[in-house]
């Protein structure tokens, strides 16, 4: 079997002598996008600045293409990244922004070309004399994108870019940027906290809490398959009933009265939404003991605040594996 | 109160308004004085002003004992600033770099003379010491031809000015953009090229103007501590103004107008071609 493209192996971060997360191993084939999603302060950023040589692991190894990088600096690394703000040199026009890397080791000429070509890849070749604030915050983030990638870097860590936009440019944006990194086989970590936005532009999903990777796999496949409590909070639509087990909450019911051939669990009605054509009954347990979303028939009807079950049906319990 | 509210950085104005209008009155009668003559308005004055070797001797003194004053403070503050500001943004620095503004320049001056003599502290101390035949034999440091006393005066009150103002600049240099910058493969030359100087430059910039204006025009320390001859051009402009020779007065109004005239030009022209950067630099994403 060959080796992976990036190998990320047992990496360790300790800041004033506490974890930030410990024993992290992952690959990636070459050309595969990683989302890494988990809560906000799981170390996520803190992973990708010590890949991209901005800090320091405190123990494991890293290698891309069989070599290790750990000892090289971080300019040298062969490492892009994009940050959560587009941070474009604001006295730099955009053609310059792009092309600042490449100036570093390419003649002018050459850096103007490709910078133009890449502008141009992204629909921004009218901006190239513009400063960045005459950019919106998604263009600005475009030409953050592609002042990485022009570099053609190895691999392109990918650190919240959308979190500072609003929902619908979120939205235009993560297509886009799969879009492009498909077709510059770019091989990336994008890291989010948006389970959303994990599954659509990863090729493959980790989920990242407490310091440690919880579980990786296939999109799907960590959705349909939580193998703990975390896992299924954080990634996964699913309904926990012990340590060990669990069932999705599309086969949850709700129930006026218990019934046979489902475990019910007293709850209060909260409210109701529609998406997509399909009812939402927003349900808290009894004792607050925890809120969850289930799909219901549009014709069952029920008052608010009225207090019944969740029906679990006994078929699609699962246990953690 | 709605009048106050929609008009108030108009009515918060006022005073700076009222002293510069004090300033530009004062220019303008300075001018007048300097082109009036019993027989009417002239500008005799101006042409004779550098005919006068006196002056002459007096810009070439002016002009390097600024240049080295200048030059000295702004380079020892600045690079006190770019390798220690995380120390002296300590109390314990920050104090250590008040000290010497506290007191006037005039002041300043003063303990220069004291302390550097030929009949001062230090002389003194090396003659009771042994280590000096004579007080005499102590370096001529004040009041000396080429201005000593005066550039370390001025270099002892303006090293910590240039330090007081460049620390807010390093404070808030934008640090992510060095990170920014070591992803893209630069290092250290591409981090003062594309941030440090950028951010940094008007600030250093608007110190050389403060600077050369006020040690090119101050009268206190030179008069304190330079020589008869040749003079600089504020102690120059004193005499004449004092002088017996009714034309000497003219020629200290022209000279002293022509000095504003050239300052005030370059300082114009500085903030000009500075100030669409620094308009740039203000539209900047980064977070502190």
């Amino acid at each position: 079997m060959s080796r992976p493209f990036i190998e990320v192996d047992h990496v360790s971060k300790q800041f004033k002598k506490n974890d930030v997360f410990s024993n992290l191993s992952f690959s990636l084939k070459e050309g595969e996008v990683l989302s890494l999603v988990g809560p906000s302060g799981t170390g996520k950023s803190t992973l990708l600045r010590c890949l991209a040589g901005i800090e320091a692991f405190t123990s494991g190894e890293v290698l891309i293409e069989g070599n290790s990088i750990l000892q090289t600096a971080a300019k040298d690394r062969p490492i892009g990244m994009v940050f959560q703000q587009a941070l474009l040199f604001p006295h730099l026009t955009i053609l310059e922004n792009v092309t600042y890397g490449l100036r570093l080791h390419t003649a002018k000429r050459e850096a103007v070309i490709e910078g133009l070509k890449y502008l141009k890849l992204v629909g921004l070749e009218d901006y190239k004399n513009e400063y960045p604030h005459a950019l919106s915050g998604g263009q600005q983030q475009r030409v953050s994108l592609v002042r990485a990638l022009i570099l053609k870097p190895k691999l392109l860590l990918l650190d919240e870019p959308f979190s500072s936009l609003d929902p619908e440019l979120r939205r235009e944006l993560r297509g886009w940027v799969k879009e492009l990194l498909r077709k510059e086989n770019t091989t990336s970590i994008f890291v989010t906290h948006d389970r959303e936005e994990a599954m659509l532009l990863g090729d493959r999903v980790a989920v990242l809490a407490e310091g440690v990777i919880q579980q990786q796999g296939r999109p799907k496949e960590v959705y349909d398959h939580p193998v703990n409590r975390l896992v299924a909070r954080l990634y996964s639509d699913a309904f926990v009933l012990d340590h060990d087990s669990y069932c999705l909450t599309e086969h949850l019911e709700w129930l006026s009265e218990k019934q046979e051939g489902y475990e019910c669990f007293q709850a209060e009605w909260v409210n109701d939404t529609y998406q997509h054509g399909q009812r939402y009954a927003h349900i808290r347990l009894s004792g607050d003991q925890g809120r969850y979303v289930i799909p219901v028939p549009r014709d069952q009807s029920v008052n608010t605040d009225q207090t019944g079950f969740i029906g679990v049906p006994l078929a699609f319990i699962k246990r953690f594996e | 109160m709605k009048w106050y509210q929609t008009s108030k950085p108009a009515v918060l104005l006022i005073p700076a308004l009222l002293f510069l209008l004090l300033i530009v009155y004062s220019l303008v009668m300075a001018f007048a004085e300097s082109i009036r003559s019993p027989e009417g308005w002239t500008w005799a004055y101006y042409g004779e002003l550098f005919m006068q070797r006196r002056l002459i001797e007096s810009l070439g003194y002016s002009l390097s004992i600024t240049f080295v004053s200048v030059f000295l403070s702004v380079l020892i503050g600045w690079a006190v600033v770019r390798w220690f500001y995380s120390f002296i943004d300590e109390p314990g620095g920050k104090w250590l770099v008040w000290i010497p503004m506290l007191f006037p320049h005039f002041v300043w001056g003063y303990f220069v003379l004291l302390l550097l003599g030929q009949s001062g502290l230090i002389s003194s101390f090396f003659y009771q010491a042994g280590w000096l035949s004579s007080r005499e034999a102590f370096p001529v440091l004040t009041q000396d031809a080429y201005g000593v006393g005066i550039i370390i005066t001025y270099l002892w009150k303006e090293i910590p000015f240039v330090i007081l103002m460049l620390l807010p600049a390093y404070l808030q240099l934008p640090k992510q953009y060095g990170e920014v910058i070591a992803v893209l493969g630069g290092g250290r030359k591409e981090w003062f090229k594309t941030v440090e100087w950028p951010w940094v430059q008007p600030v250093i910039v608007e110190i050389t103007l403060i600077l050369t204006a006020f040690i090119f025009t101050a009268y206190e320390v030179p008069a304190l501590l330079g020589i008869s001859y040749p003079q600089m051009t504020a102690v120059l402009a004193y005499d004449w103004f004092y002088g017996a020779a009714w034309e000497e007065r003219s020629y200290a109004f022209g000279l002293l107008c022509l000095i504003a005239f050239i300052l005030g030009a370059i300082a114009l022209l500085s903030f000009a071609l500075m100030n669409r950067r620094r308009w740039l630099l203000s539209k900047s994403s980064h977070q502190y």
